[in-house]
């Protein structure tokens, strides 16, 4: 049963993961930085627990916090930066946080096993980020008595929370301004939208959110060290996104719960599971482009639950779900 | 209400306007025409922010604009409508009208303006569901200028409206260009459609290789034909 706790714990961070990643991709960023956030959020807020003593949500919190502001440093000078220049730029923070933690060591020397006088007595290890060696001893869960299953209930909860957050965010004006830069970033402007603002905060909370997500992460696993997050991982967040669909924010869970299941489901193929995987993104990007959840379906649906609720049939012209009387394909 | 005063503009090392200096009065049509690559759709790409000038000024409603961002000038009502029209594709015909009144506050007001730009253009409700995309050349152009009328212009510009499309709609566009005038906007229209610009307008600049080179009253140079030939070519 622990093992399905750890599961379900690591597909709500995969989810949260995917979601920062979308909350740039609103805008029409592609981030392949989230893997620099997710080690700042992860670092910072275990520091926090396992060195200073803080309880989890403030020490989550500023995990967020501190992911944020990298994140506003980065995305200011490199937001100017258009397409895949920015992709490539997002790339080599990640390159560049990793290698920072695969390096640093602070902290503190770990308590005594027993009193320290005795003849039993062993040290614990250093407390605190150890170069290479990585961040050992994360042991807030297990000190503070939170069971796997208490935790996947937290998680669960965060996530819904996280996505009412981005439920509201998609029908709100904020919302709607986003998506006008996303299709077009001139027309944007064209309309009075500050097109820099509005890319410079997304993309403060995608990182805050994957701070968060590290948090959780680094409490989960109570060892990280910084060649974790590396580019493979923030390719795959990116993944979540492409494949689960990247135009609502339902897109991005389903691709986190597809990755995170699959390769579990698929343990028995062993070598074979990479292969599996290739096959699975190769198919998902011929046959459907814009992923597996689209906008158009999420409004079909919305649509559809509408009128089974109201019982009658609220398909009109002004519903962004009928039918457009003579469309074409693109 | 809009001047420049020498404005000097580069793409590189390449010198797009040599200096221009004009001036829209309010309530006016002016109209900027010339050949192709005379520096027309620069000229309103520099007023509504998209390009830097390298050097002289511009004053719109007695405000200096140099470097201020696009997004400011067009909340000042300086709306530009784009050459290719600069629509957003994916989304709907209303929610581009809607977007166009991003920046008001006055609910009651943008739903009356959705009826005069639906009343205006009846095809646009017709079409109101329907992703932007999908529209003709014609209903882009009127979309375009419908989401422009749907922020409330004091200055509307104009960057080439009638290219693309057919005969009859380019007649129809003049016509809703000069009612839109007899309304009260204020309009700078860039055209290549030289005779067409000109009927409708009050007073017309034309450009050559980025430079001013006549200026008058537009019907007048529409009498002068030799002065046009000479500038526009065999028309």
């Amino acid at each position: 049963m622990a093992y399905w706790y750890t599961v379900i714990s690591l597909m709500c961070i995969n989810t949260i993961l995917a979601w920062s990643v979308y909350s740039s991709f609103m805008t029409g960023t592609v981030s392949l930085g989230q893997a620099g956030f997710f080690a700042i959020g992860a670092f910072a807020s275990a520091s926090l627990t396992a060195i200073y003593g803080w309880h989890i949500v403030p020490a989550t919190m500023m995990g967020a916090v501190a992911a944020a502001i990298v994140g506003l440093a980065i995305a200011i000078p490199t937001l100017r930066l258009k397409g895949l220049y920015l992709t490539i730029a997002t790339v080599a923070f990640v390159e560049v946080i990793r290698v920072v933690f695969h390096n640093i060591k602070y902290g503190r020397d770990g308590e005594f096993a027993i009193d320290a006088s005795s003849a039993d007595a062993r040290q614990m290890p250093w407390i605190g980020p150890d170069g290479p060696l990585g961040f050992r001893h994360i042991i807030y869960l297990t000190e503070h008595h939170i069971t796997p299953g208490e935790y996947a209930m937290w998680l669960v909860l965060l996530v819904i929370a996280f996505g009412v957050y981005f439920w509201v965010l998609e029908r709100s004006r904020l919302g709607f301004a986003m998506r006008a830069v996303e299709e077009d970033e001139i027309a944007a402007q064209g309309v009075g939208l500050s097109h820099n603002f509005l890319k410079v905060f997304a993309f403060a909370i995608g990182a805050a959110i994957a701070g968060v997500a590290g948090s959780l992460y680094a409490h989960l696993l109570t060892f990280i060290t910084g060649d974790d997050f590396n580019i493979p991982l923030t390719v795959m967040m990116l993944a979540y996104v492409v494949i689960g669909g990247g135009q609502t924010f339902w897109g991005p869970i389903l691709g986190a719960l597809i990755f995170t299941l699959l390769p579990e489901i698929a343990r028995e193929t062993k070598e074979f599971r990479l292969e599996l995987f290739g096959i699975a993104m190769l198919a998902t990007m011929v046959f459907r482009q814009h992923g597996l959840i689209t906008r158009d379906m999420v409004r079909r649906a919305e649509t559809r639950i509408k009128t089974a609720f109201t019982g009658r049939n609220t398909i009109g012209p002004d519903e962004p779900g009928a039918p457009a009387p003579n469309p074409t394909k693109k | 209400m809009l001047e420049l005063r020498d404005v000097q503009v580069s793409y590189g090392e390449v010198r797009a306007l040599r200096g221009i200096s004009l001036k829209v009065e309010e309530g006016q049509i002016v109209t900027l025409i010339g050949a192709n690559g005379a520096g027309k759709s620069t000229t309103l790409r520099t007023i509504s922010g998209l390009l830097k000038p390298t050097s002289g000024s511009i004053h719109f409603d007695g405000k200096e604009l140099n470097g201020t961002e696009p997004h400011e000038i067009t909340r000042s009502g300086l709306i530009h409508v784009p050459e290719g029209r600069m629509l957003l594709e994916n989304m709907t015909v209303r929610e581009n009208l809607l977007a166009g009144a991003y920046c008001r506050s006055d609910k009651d007001a943008i739903q009356s303006d959705l009826g005069d730009v639906e009343t205006r253009f009846p095809i646009l409700a017709e079409r109101n569901a329907q992703k932007a995309r999908t529209l003709s050349g014609g209903e882009r152009q009127m979309l375009a200028i419908g989401r422009a009328l749907m922020s409330r212009p004091k200055l509307l510009m104009l960057d080439e409206p009638s290219l693309g499309l057919a005969p009859k709609l380019v007649e129809e566009m003049f016509e809703s260009v000069s009612t839109l005038k007899s309304e009260g906007t204020t309009i700078l229209l860039v055209e290549q459609n030289a005779y067409g610009a000109l009927a409708v307008a009050d007073y017309a600049y034309v450009l050559r290789v980025g430079e001013v080179v006549v200026e008058k009253d537009a019907r007048s140079l529409l009498t002068d034909k030799s002065l046009l030939d000479a500038y526009l070519g065999e028309a």
